[in-house]
C-alpha cells in the first residue's frame, strides 16, 4: 500500500486559512495561526492586491478602447453598412463589461501599508515566539467604515446644531503569547472625526492612532510587578510627536496606551510600537531582577511557591520545553 | 608573567570593575559554563552580567607570544575595536572589546624583571595540542585547533613538526624574536636562553556558506543551539534543528534585531540616571 507522505513544508503549504472571496467581500482578515502560516497568509494578500491591480489597468484600457473604437466606426458606418452597427453594439457592451469589472477592481482596492507594517511587526515578534504557537491575528484593509457607534461625541465647535463623533477603525491587532509566557496583546486603530447633523454628514478627518499594548505576565517568570505600580510611566519612551495617553500596572498586568498624530507614517508607526513593546519589557526585566534579589520571604512568587508546590526561584522557562516545542511538526 | 587587566562597567549595578587576571582568561555570562583549565593552565573565568552575551563567549590566551581573542562561533558576536571577531583575533593593549552591550578595555601589565612575555601554550607530550573538546564544555568543534608547525621568521621547517604524532620530537631551530611583526607591544627582547617551544594554534576555517546555527554540529545535537537569540528578552536558543529558525534565516542575527533595539536607548540598563536603578538599588538594599 504506497503511502503519501508529504513533507512538512509542503503540507505547511498546502494549507490554505486564507478565504479570498471572504476577504475581498469584507476587507478584512481574521485567522488563528502560528506566525509562518500568518506570513504566507500576507504574501497571498498582497499576490491577491497585485492581481487586482493588473485587473483595474487592464479594464481601464479595454474601456478606453470601447469607448474610442465605436466613436471611429461611425465615420465608417457607409462603408460597414448593418455589420457597422453591429460591431457597435459589441463595443458598447464590452464596455459595459470593462466597466463593472474596473469599478469591481477598484472597491477591493486596499493600501499595502497595513499588512507589511503587520508583517514587519510579526517578523520581529516571532523571535520571541515559539514557532507552533498560534497568534489570533485580524487585519482590517478596508477604508474607514464608520459604522459602529462612535467613541464620543461632542458639539461641532463653529456649525451650530452639528456635532462631531470620533470613530476608532481597527487596522489590526495581534494576540499571542512570548517565549517567556507572557500573553501579549498588540492593537492598532485610526481615529476620524466625522461632523454630522441631524440631517447630513460631513467628511471624515483623520485624527492620528491609537496603540495599545497589554501584557499578561507569569508570576513564575516575573514575580510580582507590584513594586512597578506606579513607575511605569517612567519607563515609556516614544518616538517625538507621540504621547503616552495610559499606563496601568497591576501585580500580574500592564496596559499601555501611545496616541499617535496623524503625520505619522507607516515607518514612524513601527517605531513607536517597538518602542512602546520595549518600553514593557524595560519594565518587565527590571521586574525579573528585583524577584531574583528580593528575599524569598517577600516577593509574592515565593509566597505563591509556598502555597503552591512546584514554582520555583523566578527564571525563564526551561529549555527543554522550547527544545520540544521548536520544531514544527514533531522535530522531523 | 605577564597579566592583564580588564576594565568594564557592571550593565547592571553601573559599577566600574577592573579584574587584574592571569592568562588564559575566559569571559561569558555563566560561570559554570567556562573551562576551569586549559591544557593544564588554570583559566581565569570572568562573569559578565549581560543578557546578550553567552555562557562562555570569549576567550583570551596567548598563542606564540602574542595575545588572541577566540570567539566561540555559538556567541551573539564579539567586537575588537569596532571588528566583528572571526575565530581569533590578534589583540593588543588598548583594545577594546565589545560582549553584547558591554564594553570592555584592554591593559597588559608585566612584572618588573620579567623577561618573558606570556605564558603560552606549551605543548603536552605526544604533540596533543588540544584545548580540550571536554574542558571548553558545549563549544562545537571549531573551536577544536589543528596542529600545525608555524615558521617563525621563516626558519623552522613544516616536517620539524614539534609535536606530529608518530614523529621523534624534536625541538624546530627559532631564530630571534618569534614575536615581532604585528604584536609590537608584546614583542619580547631576544632572549638569551633558548626560546621556549612554542605551536601556535590554528583553527579550522569556517566552511563556505554555512548556517551560522551550529544546529547540523554534534556539539550542538545533544544540547541544542547555545547561541543567545531573542529580541525583548534574550534566551538560550536551544534549537536542535535549524529548520525555521528565524535567525539563521535572516542570517544577520547578530545584528538585525539590535537595529530596532536602538529605538529604545539604554534598553536593558538600569544604572544610575537610568530609569528602574532606584528600584534596583533599594531592592540590593533590603536583599
Amino acid at each position: 500500500m504506497p503511502c503519501c507522505v508529504f513533507p512538512h513544508w509542503v503540507a505547511l503549504a498546502l494549507v490554505n486559512t486564507l478565504n479570498i472571496r471572504e476577504f475581498r467581500r469584507t476587507l478584512v482578515y481574521q485567522s488563528n495561526a502560528p506566525v509562518a502560516d500568518i506570513q504566507a497568509d500576507l504574501r497571498r494578500l498582497g499576490q491577491f492586491h497585485d492581481r487586482l491591480l493588473c485587473q483595474y489597468n487592464y479594464a481601464t484600457v479595454a474601456l478606453i478602447l470601447c469607448i474610442s473604437l465605436p466613436l471611429l466606426l461611425l465615420f465608417a458606418l457607409s462603408y460597414l453598412a448593418d455589420l457597422g452597427w453591429l460591431l457597435i453594439l459589441g463595443f458598447v457592451l464590452a464596455a459595459i463589461a470593462a466597466g463593472l469589472l474596473r469599478n469591481r477592481a477598484r472597491r477591493c482596492q486596499f493600501s499595502r501599508d497595513r499588512d507589511r507594517l503587520l508583517n514587519q511587526v510579526l517578523e520581529l515578534l516571532q523571535c520571541d515566539m515559539a514557532l507552533d504557537i498560534p497568534l489570533a491575528v485580524e487585519l482590517s484593509v478596508g477604508h474607514a467604515q464608520q459604522a459602529g457607534p462612535p467613541v464620543s461625541c461632542h458639539p461641532h465647535p463653529i456649525l451650530p446644531g452639528w456635532r462631531v463623533e470620533q470613530y476608532r477603525d481597527l487596522w489590526f491587532s495581534v494576540q499571542g503569547e512570548f517565549w517567556d509566557q507572557t500573553r501579549f496583546s498588540l492593537k492598532l486603530f485610526e481615529k476620524t472625526d466625522v461632523p454630522r447633523c441631524d440631517t447630513d454628514s460631513g467628511k471624515g478627518l483623520g485624527q492620528g492612532f491609537d496603540l495599545i499594548l497589554q501584557c499578561q505576565v507569569s508570576p513564575q517568570v516575573y514575580g510580582s510587578l507590584a513594586a512597578l505600580r506606579e513607575q511605569w510611566a517612567g519607563a515609556v519612551k516614544l518616538p517625538p510627536g507621540a504621547s503616552l495617553t495610559h499606563c496601568e500596572g497591576t501585580d500580574q498586568l500592564v496596559r499601555l496606551a501611545a496616541a499617535l498624530p496623524p503625520a505619522f507614517t507607516a515607518s514612524l508607526i513601527y517605531q513607536a510600537m517597538i518602542m512602546l513593546l520595549l518600553s514593557a519589557y524595560q519594565g518587565l526585566n527590571l521586574a525579573r531582577h528585583l524577584a531574583q534579589v528580593t528575599p524569598p520571604q517577600r516577593s509574592a512568587t515565593h509566597a505563591a511557591a509556598r502555597l503552591t508546590p512546584g514554582l520555583a526561584q523566578p527564571s525563564m522557562p526551561s529549555s527543554s520545553r522550547y527544545d520540544a516545542s521548536q520544531t514544527r511538526g514533531g522535530g522531523k | 608573567m605577564i597579566k592583564i587587566r580588564l576594565s568594564w562597567q557592571d550593565p547592571v549595578s553601573g559599577r566600574q570593575r577592573q579584574p587584574l587576571l592571569n592568562l588564559p582568561v575566559a569571559l561569558g555570562s555563566a560561570f559554570e559554563q567556562m573551562p576551569t583549565q586549559i591544557n593544564g593552565l588554570a583559566v581565569s573565568r570572568m562573569v559578565i552580567a549581560d543578557n546578550e552575551v553567552s555562557g562562555f563567549q570569549l576567550l583570551l590566551i596567548a598563542l606564540a607570544d602574542q595575545l588572541y581573542a577566540i570567539d566561540s562561533p555559538l556567541s551573539a558576536g564579539t567586537f575588537v575595536n569596532q571588528a566583528l571577531v572571526r575565530q581569533r583575533q590578534l589583540i593588543r593593549g588598548g583594545d577594546r572589546l565589545r560582549l553584547g552591550q558591554v564594553e570592555i578595555g584592554l591593559q597588559i601589565l608585566r612584572e618588573p624583571g620579567s623577561k618573558q612575555s606570556f605564558q603560552t601554550l606549551i605543548q603536552p607530550a605526544h604533540g596533543q595540542v588540544s584545548l580540550g573538546q571536554a574542558s571548553v564544555g558545549q563549544v562545537s568543534s571549531r573551536w577544536a585547533p589543528q596542529p600545525q608547525a608555524q615558521v617563525a621568521n621563516g626558519t623552522a621547517s613544516q616536517g620539524a613538526g614539534v609535536g606530529l604524532p608518530g614523529k621523534p620530537q624534536e625541538e624546530p631551530t627559532v631564530q630571534g624574536n618569534t614575536a615581532n611583526g604585528n604584536g609590537a607591544q608584546f614583542t619580547s627582547p631576544p632572549l638569551e636562553s633558548p626560546p621556549p617551544v612554542v605551536l601556535p594554534l590554528t583553527l579550522a576555517p569556517l566552511p563556505q556558506g554555512e548556517l551560522l546555527c551550529p544546529a547540523d554540529e554534534q556539539a550542538a545535537v545533544s544540547q541544542g543551539c547555545s547561541r543567545q537569540v531573542g529580541f525583548l528578552f534574550m534566551r538560550r536558543c536551544g534549537r536542535t534543528t535549524s529548520e525555521g529558525c528565524p535567525h539563521c534565516r535572516l542570517q544577520a542575527w547578530a545584528t538585525a534585531p539590535r537595529v530596532e533595539r536602538a529605538y529604545y536607548e539604554g534598553f536593558g540598563r538600569y544604572q544610575p540616571g537610568d530609569w528602574g536603578y532606584e528600584l534596583l538599588l533599594k531592592a540590593h538594599h533590603q536583599g
